[in-house]
């Protein structure tokens, strides 16, 4: 089914929306705090909601809805293992030290508690991964929209970049928030038909089940060992790969999600951002992973849609979705769909963009290039960071056009150097004794140990490039193999070096170290206003999702 | 106007009842399709108003 003008004139409004959204708050934006922070005034609903849209970019959805149909509901751990977990301990323990030490970024809260070296490394990766996750962002949606609408790979990446520069060039963090916001209602509203046009086609949940394999329906059944399931990894590397390390990595450092809750205007609100945020991430995956498990269904059941092949003739996960609203949806919702798809892009793009400005200007050119210049002079490179980030974002999407492998390597490198990164704040935050020594030489050895396990070990014909030690059932498996490993690593290296180093005096630390910092008293607060009661009750729900779909 | 339209509510709200009241429209239209029985344009077009216009009142009504 082709786009009609209707569906047009819908993506054109969207269009109109998102640069009105930047047109407007320019008006409130006058310094670097403003544009870079939000003046730290963003509202908790606001906050709340711009948390899981800034990580449900196009990788995301279309993503999901791809692993929904290859290895069914056991992807809901990515949700209800890795994400919510993660994102209450980020509420109830590690918010306090980020927002009340005052630091603008999560790289200045690793130089406010270790040192300058350890806040480089940070600063450095993530800047780079940010550019590189933006223009992955801008080639997948070129290559989208090439696909189901016929655009010109070019025209689409020139129109997406433009429109997304213009938004966060005029309105920064608070253009790229309220732009969240807008794509995740999207999302939700633009996807659900198809949900409920798949399931009535089907004859509900049940039946649905009843076409796909028994290993498909489960989250933990078939979860014991890697030979057991799909995905290929056993309970130790689901519960600690994925659930401790890999997750618990990124909801709690990366300062792409972090930035959403540090720029509320209290702590309380701060705090409950992602607490808050964890009950619609609950539901998330009725969006986008039943739609993969649905299209799935739909092809065994014998209907009119298939899933969409390559030319080689295997099926392309990737376009699952895109298969399925372009096969369903009719007129006018087709419009709302492919909108929601691109919104999608654009605010990983745009998140993406936001966040480097941000480090680039305070971390990097702040802390090493220009040290005590006026806010205006910070407020002026902010932009021109704008400008750079988004010319590098299109740089990197024509690389990712030419070199696919060069983007997979990139990517491998930046999950090596993320994977210990949690090992380095959880003894910051929690071990004062922790040196900003010991921190530098475990990340570093944390990141040579991930290398090395990559280059021991192969799966799905990946890896190995040292020698074949060790084969793994999937790439999943080696991954989250790779994330303990690194992990632990980082963990004792850290200890070990901070033990023969000299720490911090207790001053240095105070607010920024759990045994140094005075407990906030919220027994007086409504239930609703306290994190750990709300941490516990989003928690217990998990546990609840997770026994119904065992 | 323009500290109406700061309120996100409104933005978002305004969006959806355009959205919405576009596809209502596009249900009296030549386009109307019936997708395996269920009239997924109408339905969604009402979702959709109805939606935007909560939003649009709470950003207009609730401070």
């Amino acid at each position: 089914m082709g786009m009609s003008w209707v569906d047009y004139l819908i993506v054109g409004i969207y269009f109109c929306f998102v640069l009105g959204i930047g047109w407007v708050v320019k008006k409130s934006v006058k310094n670097s705090g403003d544009f870079l922070m939000s003046g730290r005034s963003i509202p908790l609903w606001i906050s709340s909601l711009a948390f899981i849209s800034a990580n449900l970019g196009a990788q995301e959805v279309i993503g999901m809805a791809a692993s929904g149909a290859k290895y069914g509901l056991m992807t809901a751990h990515f949700y209800w293992l890795g994400a919510i977990p993660a994102m209450v301990f980020l509420g109830v323990f590690m918010m306090p030290f980020y927002y009340g030490s005052r630091a603008r970024s999560v790289p200045e809260y690793l130089s406010l508690r270790f040192d300058e070296k350890t806040r480089a490394v940070n600063a450095f990766s993530f800047a780079a991964m940010t550019i590189f996750s933006s223009g992955v962002s801008l080639y997948a949606l070129a290559l989208l929209l090439q696909t189901i609408l016929g655009w010109q790979f070019e025209s689409s990446i020139l129109l997406s970049a433009g429109i997304v520069f213009i938004y966060t060039f005029l309105g920064g963090l608070t253009s790229a928030i309220y732009n969240e916001v807008l794509q995740f209602f999207l999302i939700v509203l633009g996807i659900s038909p198809i949900v409920y046009i798949g399931l009535h086609l089907l004859g509900g949940y049940e039946r649905m089940t009843t076409r796909l394999p028994e290993v498909m329906s489960h989250t933990w059944k078939y979860a014991d060992v890697a030979a057991n399931n799909p995905m290929g990894v056993g309970s130790f590397e689901l519960i600690f790969g994925l659930g401790v390390v890999l997750s618990f990595g990124y909801w709690c450092t990366d300062f792409l999600v972090v930035q959403r809750a540090m720029v509320t205007k209290d702590m309380s609100a701060a705090q409950r951002t992602p607490i808050i945020a964890a009950i619609p991430k609950l539901l998330l995956p009725l969006v986008v992973i039943l739609p993969g498990m649905i299209a799935l269904a739909l092809t065994k059941d014998g209907t009119s849609f298939h899933l969409p092949l390559k030319a080689d003739g295997r099926v392309d996960f990737d376009m699952t979705l895109p298969s399925l609203l372009t096969h369903f949806f009719p007129p006018g919702l087709l419009g709302v769909g492919v909108t929601a798809l691109m919104a999608s892009f654009m605010s990983g793009m745009a998140g993406n963009v936001t966040a480097f400005n941000t480090v680039w200007t305070y971390d990097i050119y702040q802390a090493y290039v220009k040290k005590d210049a006026s806010d205006a002079h910070y407020f002026t490179v902010a932009r021109w960071a704008t400008v750079v980030g988004i010319l590098l974002s299109v740089a990197t999407a024509y690389l990712a056009r030419s070199f696919n492998n060069i983007m997979d390597l990139l990517q491998l490198i930046f999950g090596f150097v993320n994977a210990p990164l949690f090992a380095t704040f959880l003894l910051g935050m929690f071990w004062k004794r922790t040196t900003g020594h010991g921190a530098f030489w475990g990340l570093l050895s944390g990141t040579t140990a991930a290398a090395l396990t990559h280059g021991l070990t192969v799966a799905e014909g990946k890896g190995g490039w040292i020698s074949n030690v060790h084969e793994y059932p999937s790439a999943m498996g080696q991954a989250f193999n790779i994330a303990i490993i690194a992990w632990v690593t980082c963990l004792l290296v850290t200890i070990g070096i901070s033990l023969f180093t000299v720490p911090k005096t207790d001053d240095q630390m105070r607010g920024l170290v759990y045994s140094l910092t005075p407990k906030q008293q919220t027994g007086h607060l409504p239930f609703w206003k306290r994190p750990m009661v709300l941490g516990g009750g989003v928690l217990f729900l998990t546990l609840v999702i997770n026994y119904i779909f065992s | 106007m323009l500290s109406w339209m700061i309120d996100l509510r409104n933005v978002i709200g305004l969006f959806f009842v355009i959205v919405g009241l576009i596809l209502l429209a596009v249900v009296f239209s030549p386009m109307h399709q019936i997708v395996q029985d269920l009239d997924i344009q109408l339905w969604s077009g009402i979702i959709a108003t109805i939606f935007g216009g909560a939003m649009l009142a709470s950003g207009t009504f609730i401070k």
